[in-house]
């Protein structure tokens, strides 16, 4: 006899059980998982990351740093090199007065020797006789 | 470190609904062995997250989740149950009556979706109909309304072969 009611089909129904499903395989997964917390990570990772710096520290050639502790000398300026704005202003710095600075400036490159078997074109001019 | 403190939780949590959860699972999957892979990888996201403990209702909590990854379930994109006979039971039958397991697999596979879980959730996973408006975004009326439907349509399924569909009194 069939069944009508809706009641006595769910009844019905509810005689097949659902089948239980397999184990959950969680034992082994969640522990290995998580051995190590991000804490944990972190603090191996820090560690590591002074060792490589200690190393690099350790191991690599020291450099001195070059150190400039004042400015450039009048001495220093007149090495055969262009004049720059930087040591104008220290020779403007340091000389007694303007005119003295304008004149350490401008006679600079003369401080340069002529090489040998060259003459320098004031020198020859003044050799040479006026004419009346 | 978080201790696996819910272990013990979620372990009786599996086996108190995971029969059910299982069968809900394999009505939106189509299959047993999927569903099962489904179940497993709800329940060891649980075990990992702390989830679990925020939810209200816990029951309700587990067939969103199981519902939520079998529908995420990259194979199950065409969403109809194609039932293998040949495949895994999802019951198991009163008296060892497997023809009849298979009478109802195949007549629950029939069912539009939406009417097949509602028929698992209210009927295996005994959900009101208020948990599962909650739980599938209806209304209490449309759950039931739906539930309703898929008696008959079962009912006129499994009871149309003579000798099948006795009457439990």
């Amino acid at each position: 006899m069939p069944i009508r009611d809706d009641e006595q089909f769910e009844k019905y129904l509810k005689q097949f059980h659902p089948v239980v499903p397999e184990a959950l395989p969680m034992k082994e997964q969640v522990r290995v998982r998580r051995p190590l917390s991000f804490a944990a990570w972190a603090a191996v990772a820090a560690v590591l990351l002074a060792v490589v710096v200690s190393v690099l520290l350790h191991w690599l050639p020291h450099r001195p740093k070059e150190v400039r502790t004042s400015r450039p000398g009048v001495e220093e300026l007149n090495s055969p090199q262009p004049l720059t704005i930087a040591k104008a202003n220290a020779l403007l710095g340091e000389a007694p007065s303007f005119k003295a600075a304008v004149d350490n400036m401008a006679f600079q490159s003369e401080s340069k020797p002529i090489s040998e078997g060259r003459y320098s074109a004031l020198a020859l001019l003044s050799e040479e006789e006026t004419k009346q | 470190m978080r201790p696996t403190r819910t272990t013990p939780e979620v372990e009786q949590l599996y086996s108190q609904h995971g029969p059910a959860l299982l069968l809900f699972a394999a009505a939106i999957t189509g299959e047993r062995s999927r569903a099962q892979d489904v179940l497993h990888q709800v329940f060891l996201k649980l075990l990992e997250d702390q989830h679990l403990r925020r939810a209200a209702d816990v029951k309700a909590y587990l067939f969103a989740c199981v519902r939520n990854a079998a529908l995420n379930d990259a194979r199950v994109s065409r969403r109809n149950v194609a039932l293998d006979d040949e495949g895994l039971a999802w019951f198991e039958p009163p008296a060892r009556d497997f023809a009849e397991e298979k009478n109802l697999r195949r007549a629950l596979a029939e069912l539009p979706d939406d009417q097949r879980e509602v028929t698992v959730l209210h009927v295996w996973g005994e959900l009101t109909f208020a948990q599962i408006a909650d739980l599938l975004t209806i209304s209490a009326n449309t759950a039931a309304s739906r539930y309703r439907y898929a008696l008959v349509r079962l009912r006129e399924s499994m009871c149309a072969k003579e000798g099948s569909c006795a009457d439990p009194r």
